[in-house]
């Protein structure tokens, strides 16, 4: 596969570390955070996808995220579905918010879709707090069944443990990684970078702007939709925290601070801040003040995101691994 | 029945007009300088919260309270402007949404921490017995609030339309090259625009933390709504804020009243999306 | 193979009328220059042309199909591609990927056989890198493949502007000033390319100032005032018509 070569040393590295992590990492609590931050991957890979490779800042993945946990919630509490079909319907019905909420905002100017967005994850936000029939009101819903995998005959498995959720979050994320690599490297990526860069132009080459805006925006929202599957049944829970303000500043902080318009930027972000409040635990209170504060300082100062400073670093260690292998292999 | 409806009406256009005063702040921000300004509910918020220290706390005059805290959100708003907003003025609205949202949390959050999370009320020298006009049970704070509200409505629209300064600031936002070169300083036109905007917002927060109460997280709601006023208004219409927001104001409480509080908010959200898509230039706009 | 032919094109902003009864025909392989004074709305036809802009009313011909109204998309798979009258570039872009955008049209791949990596999909991506480079070069700008296209001096960045449009496999190009904010040595390279493209089958319409460029390489010229057509027809001719002397140095209603 073509795209395995084009991987460097640095990628590798973070590979095997992922795979093995469950060998060396014993304690729960660190391994919830490497779960979470599998989670958080999946979420801000997707919303890449809209801001930073077609440039639209959407303020509203929140509400796919949602929509795609209460979803999954509901079909497997209430219909015992199995979990790959809560999965895909999760997925589905995301995708369908998507369509219907995308092909409203994106009629309109950068300034107001923006604003938009968030109104429409605003009022899912209220429909999830007030229908308190459908979806338990602001307490949310407990006891949302875990994931299973039955193939009559062969395989019977509940994911219970951490290791078994973290493998599986872990799947996850590298087939969201790599439909997202396929699609960037595409004619389909290169539409969504032309629509970013210079949206005239792009149509004036054929491109239908609106279409590939809004393509990219279900895709996005889907992405969502699978993350808010893996959490419902992962946490057991939903709440409406999901469609919160919270939810949507984590991702915009990750996105801002990784570096959009990469795939790794999200990846390096959602790393960065899921490790965060580890190391803030003293300052539990000011957490929030240094979120802010690391944002504000991140967008003016290092506007292309942390990833970038990060490559001559990858590229040195890149020229040293292609120097080692030429002398081990002319000295053989 | 009719009383509840008139109730509701009055109520609805006295939190509208501070929805107004917020709009209006924003409209000179949002609206003239195109600025998606994410932390303006926070400016509202500080000068609820200023105001209150100096009351409850120094126990200095309520009214020279107002303006010591219109003083000191002038000040931070000016000082938010140079430092965050100036820098990405070019850059595009990614970076300034980005900005303004973590100004915004990061705002809110030490608020949090300096004031603590309970909401607080403004002492005021009002009486607090209520007046009858005619249907209506009006409480003194809120005839000070609309009167304010009015007054600076008023103010703001006389500045932009017969003053010096608003002549150079609609020169400045309709061409800021052409405005340059004919001398006037582009630099400065945006620092008293945004500094203008934040103590409007101020004022918002005062008025509604002396009628209600004032708390870190106030600005939220409140800087959504002042976005969707701004864009009722038509984007640059003071007039048509203010009016916007005693529209808003008036159908959350109908709404609130006659069909369900839970989804009041949500009335401004649906308004909104509904203006952009078939009637853009806003309710008042051209 | 393609040919242009406007119809009564009119186009009307409030009062003013932009473009009024706007006719002319642009035959196959040929070179015709739209000409005139600043304002005269040649720029407004090229909008009209390639989707940008509704007219009020009148048609436009495009091998044998009125696009008229059809979006600025559509109208660019159909083979006619234009540049602007102010340098358009992706600009953060390195050129031989700005050009790659370029072939979008010309290239099919849907999501699901990207997702899979088809065969097809392969080779298409091999065939539009081959034609990207075969486009830098014919253009004069392989040396200049890898750099970022913001960086390069603005001369080239015409050039690249014309390149991009040129991935996109045109029948008809449509050229807004492409000569502009060039030197003389940099104006001779373009109106080669230009001849060059011709002869390559592709139908040009060209919007320009410089004279010498003009009647250079034009097959015929179309003058406009005001939004009329006040001329039209071979350069020796357009050069001793008066009322075309008389638009330039002004004073005419």
């Amino acid at each position: 596969m073509d795209c395995l070569k084009r991987l460097k040393l640095v990628h590798w590295v973070v590979i095997l570390l992922a795979f093995a992590a469950p060998l060396f990492v014993k304690s729960g609590y660190l391994m919830h955070i490497l779960i979470d931050t599998g989670f958080f991957i999946i979420l801000v890979t997707g919303l890449n996808i809209v801001i930073g490779y077609t440039g639209a800042l959407s303020l509203g993945q929140q509400a796919f995220l949602g929509i795609g946990g209460y979803t999954s919630a509901l079909l497997m509490k209430n219909y015992h579905l199995s979990y790959l079909s809560c999965l895909t319907a999760a997925a589905l019905l995301a995708g369908i918010a998507g369509l219907l909420i995308g092909a409203v905002c994106l009629r309109l100017r950068s300034h107001y879709f923006v604003i938009v967005t968030l109104a429409f994850a605003l009022i899912m936000e209220l429909v999830c707090i007030n229908w308190v029939d459908l979806t338990g009101g602001p307490m949310g819903m407990p006891g949302i069944p875990s994931p299973t995998l039955y193939i009559p005959g062969l395989v019977n498995f509940t994911f219970q443990t951490k290791t078994h959720y973290y493998y599986l979050v872990l799947v996850m994320v590298f087939i969201g990684l790599y439909v997202t690599y396929r699609l960037i490297h595409s004619r389909i990526g290169r539409a969504f970078i032309a629509i970013r860069e210079n949206e005239e132009l792009a149509k004036s080459m054929g491109v239908n702007t609106f279409g590939y805006s809004l393509f990219a925006f279900v895709i996005s929202s889907m992405y969502a939709g699978v993350a808010g599957s893996f959490q419902a049944h992962y946490l057991n829970l939903v709440t409406p925290d999901m469609f919160g303000f919270y939810s949507m500043i984590t991702m915009l902080l990750m996105i801002a601070i990784g570096g959009k318009g990469t795939i790794s930027g999200p990846i390096l972000g959602a790393i960065i801040i899921s490790m965060l409040p580890e190391f803030l635990r003293m300052a539990e209170m000011y957490r929030l003040s240094i979120f802010g504060f690391l944002l504000v300082i991140v967008t003016l100062y290092i506007p292309d995101g942390i990833i970038y400073k990060m490559m001559p670093i990858s590229n040195a260690l890149e020229s040293w691994k292609v120097r080692l292998w030429r002398t081990l292999s002319s000295n053989s | 029945m009719f009383e509840q409806f008139v109730t509701h009406m009055f109520n609805g256009a006295i939190i509208g007009s501070a929805y107004g005063l917020m709009g209006v702040g924003l409209t000179l921000i949002f609206g003239l300088m195109n600025v998606v300004n994410f932390a303006h509910g926070e400016l509202y918020m500080l000068g609820a919260f200023f105001v209150y220290s100096l009351v409850a706390i120094l126990q200095v005059n309520y009214f020279l309270s107002i303006l010591l805290g219109m003083g000191g959100v002038l000040v931070f708003g000016g000082i938010i402007e140079r430092f965050t907003i100036k820098p990405i003025r070019n850059a595009p609205i990614l970076m300034t949404a980005l900005v303004t949202i973590g100004l915004s949390i990061f705002l809110k959050n030490t608020a949090l921490v300096i004031w603590g999370g309970v909401p607080k009320k403004i002492p005021n020298p009002f009486p607090s017995a209520s007046l009858k006009l005619g249907y209506v049970y009006v409480t003194q704070p809120r005839i000070f609030a609309l009167l304010l509200t009015i007054g600076v409505v008023i103010l703001l629209h006389y500045l932009i339309k017969k003053t010096k300064l608003g002549k150079a600031m609609r020169a400045t936002f309709e061409n800021k090259d052409a405005a340059a070169l004919m001398g006037i300083r582009v630099d400065r036109i945006y620092l008293y625009t945004f500094a203008i905007g934040s103590v409007v917002a101020a004022m918002a927060g005062i008025l509604l933390g002396t009628i209600y109460l004032v708390y870190p997280t106030m600005g939220e709601l409140a800087v959504l709504k002042a976005f969707i006023i701004v864009i009722m208004g038509g984007m640059g219409n003071f007039v048509g804020a203010f009016f916007s927001g005693i529209i808003l104001g008036i159908s959350e409480s109908l709404g609130a009243g006659f069909i369900s509080t839970g989804y009041k908010d949500a009335v401004g959200f649906v308004i909104v999306i509904l203006v952009l898509l078939f009637r853009p230039q806003g309710l008042f706009g051209e | 193979m393609a040919d242009l032919e406007l119809k009564q094109l009119t186009i009307q902003f409030g009062g003013l009328v932009a473009l009024q009864d706007l006719s002319f025909h642009v035959a196959e392989e040929e070179i015709v220059a739209l000409i005139g004074p600043n304002g005269a709305g040649k720029t407004t036809a090229f909008n009209i042309i390639t989707g940008f802009l509704s007219p009020t009313h009148g048609q436009i011909i495009y091998s044998r199909e009125n696009i008229v109204r059809l979006p600025p998309h559509q109208i660019a798979s159909k083979g006619l591609f234009r540049t602007f009258q102010k340098t358009n570039i992706f600009s953060s872009v390195s050129v031989f990927d700005g050009v790659m955008m370029g072939r979008h049209s010309r290239t099919k791949g849907g999501f699901l056989k990207i997702i899979f990596n088809t065969n097809d999909v392969r080779m298409e991506e091999e065939k539009s890198k081959e034609k990207v480079e075969a486009i830098l070069d014919f253009v004069g700008l392989a040396h200049r493949k890898d750099e970022m296209a913001r960086n390069l001096p603005s001369g080239e960045q015409r050039l690249l502007e014309i390149a991009v449009a040129l991935a996109g496999e045109p029948n008809l190009l449509l050229l807004d000033e492409p000569a502009t904010g060039m030197n003389p040595s940099e104006k001779e390279r373009v109106m080669a390319l230009i001849k060059k493209i011709r002869s390559n089958g592709i139908t040009i319409l060209l919007v320009e100032h410089d004279m010498g460029l003009v009647m250079g390489i034009s097959d015929r010229i179309v003058v406009l005032n005001y939004g009329k057509k006040i001329a039209e027809g071979k350069p020796r001719e357009i050069q001793e018509n008066e009322e075309v002397i008389r638009a330039y140095l002004g004073g005419v209603g």
